[in-house]
């Protein structure tokens, strides 16, 4: 992985773009169980405990402000915040032209703020890490799918008629 | 708390798993299988499946305060009310 990584970052700087790119590591999920250690969290990939969902990641870029460096922020950010976050931090406008909103959120303000300025709460406080109407008490499935569309179409509360 | 839990429409046999804040509500299974329960106690609640689900109401909503206990040992569901209903409508 190091090696890999070492070959995009030269690429980049061979081919002049390094100074005008900006590089993310950014995990999908903690590391799996028997292969990894998620210390201090419990449970590994797959579970909704912190082991499971919790990562770190990290981002570097010429373009970030000099006191950034090396600092750490305990923000919330999803990985779906990524996609805007790049977008605004490319200069383009953060939600898609189609007129729909993305999950994500743009954390670009947060990333690139002088270290002084990172607000204690990021722009994002609440993820919903999990929501599986498809599973129900142990191991039970739902076993007509018609159940699922009828409270997916509920516009109002989507459990209220269930 | 069993009744107002019912009265928000939420069911919390779903597998869900919500973070606001500094708090962190799971409901379902999950809650189960990840406080690592013997067998023989899943064993035991295993007719469940058959009635009701809702009447193990409480073993089945767990509520975390991410900043102190961050590796998740303390439900603190039942001394916070106000923040598992306020999670459990979110979701």
């Amino acid at each position: 992985m190091d090696r890999a990584i070492g070959r995009v970052v030269e690429t980049l700087q061979r081919a002049n773009m390094w100074e005008n790119s900006i590089i993310v590591f950014a995990n999908d999920n903690g590391g799996k169980s028997g292969l990894s250690n998620n210390w201090p969290f419990q449970r590994a990939k797959s579970s909704i405990l912190e082991g499971g969902i919790r990562v770190p990641s990290f981002i570097h870029s010429n373009l970030l402000p000099k006191s950034r460096l090396g600092e750490r922020t305990d923000n919330l950010m999803d990985m779906t915040d990524w996609l805007p976050t790049m977008l605004s931090m490319a200069g383009c406008d953060s939600q898609p032209p189609t007129g729909k909103v993305l999950d994500g959120v743009d954390q670009s303000e947060m990333l690139t703020s002088e270290v002084e300025n990172v607000p204690e709460v990021g722009p994002r406080d609440e993820i919903l890490h999990h929501l599986d109407y498809l599973k129900t008490y142990p191991h039970r499935n739902l076993q007509d799918p018609r159940e699922v569309c009828h409270f997916l179409s509920s516009a109002t509360n989507l459990f209220s008629s269930f | 708390m069993k009744k107002e839990l019912s009265r928000k429409g939420f069911r919390i046999v779903f597998h869900a798993a919500i973070r606001w804040k500094n708090w962190k509500l799971i409901t379902g299974f999950h809650v189960f299988r990840d406080f690592k329960l013997e067998a023989n106690h899943l064993e035991e609640h295993s007719h469940l499946e058959e009635e009701d689900p809702s009447i193990e109401l409480g073993k089945l909503v767990a509520l975390f305060e991410m900043t102190e206990d961050y590796q998740e040992f303390n439900d603190v569901s039942e001394a916070n009310p106000e923040i598992t209903m306020q999670l459990l409508g979110k979701v």
